[in-house]
């Protein structure tokens, strides 16, 4: 009876280890998924391409006609107060950029993951 | 007895605080992957520069108009303002001679100006310098000479 009792205070110290155990590895998976789903990423990356790609194309001298293309689900739309908002599926995304004002005429359109940019040369 | 005691009690507390410990150090280094910045001042300086040389103070005359060189009479601050301006970021243009020496300085005013000579060593705020070398038209003639633009953004 003795030792039956000892067995059960000693699983049941380590089962409270792997308890412990397990939260870490579950935290490290989660956070291994979180950090190989480039979406946030590529979100951020998107808004800042066609932000500078706005800025790009005021510079040219001649007449451009521009295509970005962004990944499959990324839409980006050209807002208010030139911001470059994204968007995931339809649903808007934290993930905004500036352009700059110009008085430069410039034409930006959008079109599911493609926008379009074209100046009025 | 009394010593086994005394251990059980503290060793629920060591685990629970290798656990908490690890676990926030594994969530800060994540968190910091994940926030990592992406430093586009070096390209929106780029960007402001080409934007002046090439388009905003392109000298022109009745025949045609001519990329890389620019009219000394369009470097005004309206003008400027009016060319290229953006809420996030602020910047200084400044021409200078081949000698170094400042021909015209302008500082159009936006927001973040005002940090502009505090910049350095100011961990909010990332500032960058371009310089291109130009030609420039002053009264119907052509000259040598750099433009200088002094970018500030936020991190």
């Amino acid at each position: 009876m003795i030792s039956k009792k000892a067995d059960i205070s000693i699983s049941a110290s380590k089962l409270i280890d792997l308890f412990y155990i397990a939260i870490i590895i579950i935290l490290l998976l989660g956070v291994t998924m979180k950090i190989r789903d480039t979406r946030i990423h590529d979100l951020r990356v998107s808004v800042r391409d066609a932000a500078l790609t706005h800025d790009t194309i005021l510079a040219a001298p001649g007449k451009v006609n521009y295509q970005l293309i962004f990944k499959q689900d990324i839409k980006v739309d050209l807002k208010d107060n030139c911001i470059m908002q994204s968007s995931i599926n339809g649903s808007y995304t934290p993930e905004r950029y500036n352009c700059a004002f110009s008085s430069e005429k410039l034409v930006v359109s959008t079109e599911g993951n493609k926008m379009r940019f074209t100046n009025g040369i | 007895m009394g010593s086994k005691v005394a251990f059980d009690a503290p060793r629920w507390i060591i685990d629970f605080s290798i656990t908490f410990i690890l676990a926030v150090f594994i969530l800060i280094i994540a968190l910091v992957f994940v926030n990592e910045k992406i430093d586009t001042n070096p390209i929106e300086a780029d960007n402001i520069i080409k934007n002046l040389v090439y388009s905003c103070l392109v000298y022109s005359d009745e025949v045609s108009s001519y990329p890389g060189v620019i009219d000394i009479n369009k470097l005004s601050k309206d003008r400027i303002k009016s060319c290229f301006s953006k809420d996030s970021l602020g910047y200084t243009v400044s021409l200078y001679d081949l000698e170094g020496n400042l021909i015209r300085n302008i500082d159009p005013e936006f927001n973040l100006n005002v940090f502009i000579p505090i910049c350095e060593g100011n961990k909010d705020f990332i500032c960058s310098e371009n310089k291109e070398f130009i030609l420039y038209m002053n009264d119907n003639k052509k000259f040598n000479g750099i433009l200088s633009v002094v970018v500030i953004s936020r991190v």
